[in-house]
């Protein structure tokens, strides 16, 4: 055929009820658009939204790995005393050297084919008064472990993690949704007390799993039985001076502030951090989903908090790959720090945070380590607020 | 003549620099994660490196057993599928239906159907009390089936379109006479069954294949496999001990190399003896399916999507929650909506590029596609996590920890490249068929100066075949949009996809987003997913 002809062949047919010249004009145009946003918006893609910037890191803990002071996607830390105690996704609980990241003790969970424990608490030996343990939300199994510490008899094998842990000292919950029973666990918190003979009066406990809400058991002869439980799975506010309408979607942490006498949750699918009475009447809620995309106080799943004397709390953000310094009074963020990425300084899916001194030590766990930076806290103020008894007044 | 000179020259450096371009994508594809694995393996030594790939042949077990069992399920589920597809009349648009899972998450079917054993219900309940009471395997073997018939009724699709390659040649008399001869209709089918045994092994060999991978269900219920243990291990090792991890890994890339070079090897002798031959594809089954058929293939595309999209549904307990999830997490959507179109422009052009080269008549492009064709489907027999795992050390090791818009970019170009690795072996495919169905006539000697110009290479072949690269690319970008594994594995920190947002969603029990992300998902692939393959669909049968 003429090439002439054909070409007018070509050009007149229709396609689908549209003319070919049409529809390959069309195609390229809009194969040309696709290219240029791709290319124009590859180099946006990778760029991390703007946070605090780098965190003026002075303290890198620990590597992927599983060996002693390495860490597998680690899930909770806490203090105790200069020392830190963190669990991480191979279900070990490994006592760390903030300084140096130097193993000085730990142990593998007795159970974790189900799962691995996701939060982890230091406070005051539920029996033994000046003597600290370790609480263990043993998510999985639906139960708190509360262990003993310092670890004296494992610290003389502190090349490893001992594969069987030290005889628990208490055990709380169990499957169920009743009371007193536990779905998935996400933290523990004992309430000090002053009276030498009760050195903890409270346990505060955390679940999520369709059976979101905190359970308190109270010290009741040589026990703790549950006393009461307030929240329900859902998105709801519920009504200030009251437990009634409280709500909650993963519960991930809790804090007691010594100096408030108040219990703070991170309400972690929420997007916000609840303060409560502790008796477990909500005061107020800070964030939120209506504040996402709000600055400059936007939580994106606070999983980590960590409460400082001068009344402003620390909260890692999951889902913002930062932490927050909030003003627990006014509801309002005063600093945020770091960023996305894996260089130093920056953050990737923080899950914990704690203080040591005047420092403040971060889970950065999507890099499998801790960073530590200066507590924004004046020095008068550095300490975590309700430690060790210090300030209580007790319920 | 001068004319056809000037085309034919034209023709000769059109090839030329698609062959280039196919080359640099296969080396690009193999290369670039490549370099780092052997990096890797270098510093470890060969005596460790063996060591450590003898300490997985008991997840290989695993994983042949598993893929083993997949693969027979999906093949079992998937024969009323491939009838439909293969049928003629109208009933055949419910194909398009029919197939739609497929480039929809393989999570669906485990998340939706997993709601039946959550805490709060009473099946939840009696699992956790009698693992309370000592059972203590059973939450754990729960866990598992529901992986393995999850992934078969994702799979199953799959398996329907081997199966109707060979349906559609099933002879008119063959059908008849089994009507006539026998009134039952299970002893009909057993026949056809029996006609086609091969057929269905072959499909079950295929998805059996698929399964060897890194399947997300099949993580989620913590099953051994090979490609559970790696992620797992890739999961808890630094970058400079990664060397070991690759070497157990090892068996896994060189299955993939083989079963591609293979394939190869079997596919482009079939296509050079059915050129020859002037071989034409079946046009379909000359009968329409019963419904019977048509009943059964429905019930396990609702097994595979309806049923479990309803059951995350029901589980909402705030739709405001999924009403503003896209608002939310804007930049995750539009994250993946960017890297997803991105991948099917690229997908779309491998089609192309491909479709000419393997329609060439010079060796060198033949060649260049073939190998790209290699290439390509190695990677995407390799498991995602190896894949995703490969990009990033190489990512590592080009700078790209370096931070700032230098690390953000090579970022996003790693991700994008491990999608191509991934899904870009679909736009090979549709470029081989597309210049496997050219018109005999366009083939024979006397024509060639018609083909030989670009122009009426584009007139007489790709205008008749644009939609079978077109399809390819929609179905590359909907899997993109949701893939996970090499996503996990390969995208900084930062801003979120929903392929990350989906898999903190099941592992954290986040139901109202998981059903959030899955709704997104399957509404905004399912039109686009639906448009795509009756396009394929349509155009193949010309």
């Amino acid at each position: 055929m003429h090439a002439a002809a054909r070409r007018t062949l070509f050009w007149n047919a229709n396609w689908f009820g549209v003319s070919r010249r049409v529809a390959h004009i069309a195609g390229f145009v809009a194969l040309l658009v696709a290219l240029m946003s791709g290319v124009a918006l590859v180099p946006g893609c990778g760029d991390a939204p703007a946070r605090g910037g780098p965190l003026e890191t002075s303290v890198v803990i620990g590597e992927t790995g599983r060996f002693p002071g390495q860490f597998a996607y680690p899930r909770a830390i806490d203090a105790h005393g200069s020392s830190l105690v963190i669990v991480d996704k191979s279900a070990r609980v490994q006592r760390i050297d903030p300084g140096t990241g130097v193993f000085l003790g730990g142990w593998a969970m007795p159970e974790s084919d189900l799962g691995k424990p996701t939060g982890i608490t230091v406070g005051p030996h539920p029996f033994d008064a000046g003597v600290e343990a370790v609480y263990v939300a043993d998510t999985h199994y639906h139960r708190v472990m509360v262990y003993p510490l310092p670890l004296d008899a494992l610290e003389k094998t502190s090349r490893r993690v001992a594969e069987t842990p030290p005889e628990p000292i208490l055990t709380l919950g169990g499957y169920g949704t009743e009371d007193g029973s536990f779905v998935y666990v996400t933290d523990a918190a004992p309430l000090p007390s002053a009276d030498p003979a009760r050195p903890v009066s409270r346990i505060y406990v955390s679940e999520y799993g369709g059976n979101d809400r905190v359970s308190v058991f109270e010290r009741v002869g040589d026990g703790f039985e549950f006393a009461f439980a307030f929240g329900t799975p859902g998105h709801g506010d519920g009504t200030p001076g009251s437990r009634e309408g409280v709500m909650f979607h993963r519960p991930q942490s809790l804090a007691l502030d010594g100096d408030r006498g108040e219990l703070l949750v991170t309400d972690a699918s929420n997007h916000r951090v609840g303060r409560f009475t502790l008796d477990g009447e909500l005061i107020g809620w800070i964030g939120g989903v209506d504040a996402v995309g709000v600055e400059p106080l936007e939580l994106r799943y606070p999983y980590g908090i960590a409460v400082l004397r001068d009344g402003t709390a620390l909260v890692s953000e999951f889902g913002g790959n930062c932490v927050r310094r909030i003003d627990i009074e006014t509801g309002t963020s005063v600093g945020v720090y770091g960023e996305a990425g894996r260089l130093e300084g920056q953050l990737a899916s923080p899950w914990g945070i704690a203080v040591v001194d005047r420092t403040v030590y971060v889970l950065d766990s999507g890099n499998d380590r801790v960073q530590g930076f200066r507590s924004p806290a004046p020095a008068a103020d550095l300490a975590e607020a309700g430690r060790n008894g210090e300030g209580w007044a007790g319920p | 003549m001068g004319e056809s000179r000037g085309g034919t020259a034209r023709a000769a450096w059109a090839d030329g620099l698609t062959a280039a371009g196919l080359v640099a994508t296969a080396l690009l594809v193999l290369g670039v994660p490549g370099v780092g694995i052997v990096r890797s393996l270098a510093m470890l030594g060969l005596g460790a490196a063996l060591d450590a790939a003898g300490t997985v042949v008991g997840p290989l077990v695993v994983s042949a057993l598993t893929a083993a069992g997949i693969g027979v399920l999906a093949a079992a589920i998937g024969v009323p599928i491939g009838w439909v597809i293969a049928s003629a009349g109208r009933i055949r648009a419910l194909a398009v239906v029919l197939l739609m899972p497929l480039v929809l998450p393989q999570t669906i079917a485990f998340a939706g159907w997993g709601v039946l054993r959550s805490p709060e219900t009473m099946l939840g309940n009696a699992i956790v009390g009698a693992a309370q009471d000592g059972a203590r395997w059973l939450p754990i073997v729960v866990s598992r089936g529901l992986a393995v018939l999850g992934l078969a009724f994702w799979a199953a699709p799959l398996a329907g379109v081997v199966q109707a390659v060979a349906f559609a040649s099933t002879p008119r008399a063959l059908i008849e006479q089994g009507r006539l001869s026998s009134p039952s209709v299970l002893r009909r089918w057993a026949l056809l069954m029996r006609v086609h045994a091969g057929a269905i092994g072959l499909s079950a060999a295929v998805v059996g294949m698929l399964m060897l991978g890194s399947a997300v269900p099949l993580h989620l219920s913590n099953l051994p496999t090979h490609a559970t243990v790696i992620w797992l291990e890739l999961t808890e090792t630094s970058l400079a001990e990664r060397g070991r991890v690759w070497a157990a890994a090892s068996p896994a890339v060189l299955l993939a190399g083989v079963l591609a070079v293979a394939m190869v090897a079997s596919m482009s002798h079939a296509v050079r003896g059915s050129v020859a031959r002037g071989d034409q594809v079946a046009g379909g089954l000359g009968v329409r399916a019963s419904g019977g058929a048509v009943g059964l293939a429905c019930a396990a595309w609702c097994c595979a999507f309806l049923v479990p999209v309803l059951l995350l549904a029901v589980t909402v307990r705030d739709w405001a929650v999924v009403f503003r999830f896209p608002r939310f997490h804007a930049d995750a959507v539009w994250s993946s909506l960017a890297t997803s179109g991105v991948v099917g422009v690229l997908v779309l052009l491998v089609g192309v590029a491909c479709g000419r080269a393997f329609g060439s008549p010079r060796r060198f492009a033949r060649v260049a596609a073939w190998l790209v064709f290699g290439a390509l489907l190695a990677t995407a027999l390799t498991p995602g996590v190896l894949i995703g795992a490969a990009m990033n050390t190489a990512y590592g090791s080009l700078g790209g920890s370096s931070g700032g818009s230098f690390g953000g970019s090579l970022g996003s170009v790693s991700v994008i490249l491990s999608m191509l690795a991934r899904f870009g072996v679909l736009g090979a495919f549709a470029g081989l068929w597309m210049a496997w169905r050219e018109d005999a006539s366009l083939r024979a000697d006397g024509a060639l100066h018609v083909r030989d110009t670009v122009r009426a290479w584009w007139v007489f072949v790709l205008s008749r075949r644009l939609l079978l690269p077109v399809g390819a690319a929609i179905a590359s970008a909907c899997l993109t949009l949701h893939e996970i594994e090499a996503s996990v594995m390969v995208r900084p920190p930062g801003p979120d996809n929903l392929a990350r947002l989906m898999l903190d969603a099941l592992h954290f029990a986040r139901m109202d987003e998981l059903a959030a992300v899955i709704l997104l998902v399957a509404a905004a692939a399912a039109p686009i997913a639906a448009a795509g393959m009756w396009a394929v669909l349509a155009s193949s049968r010309k």
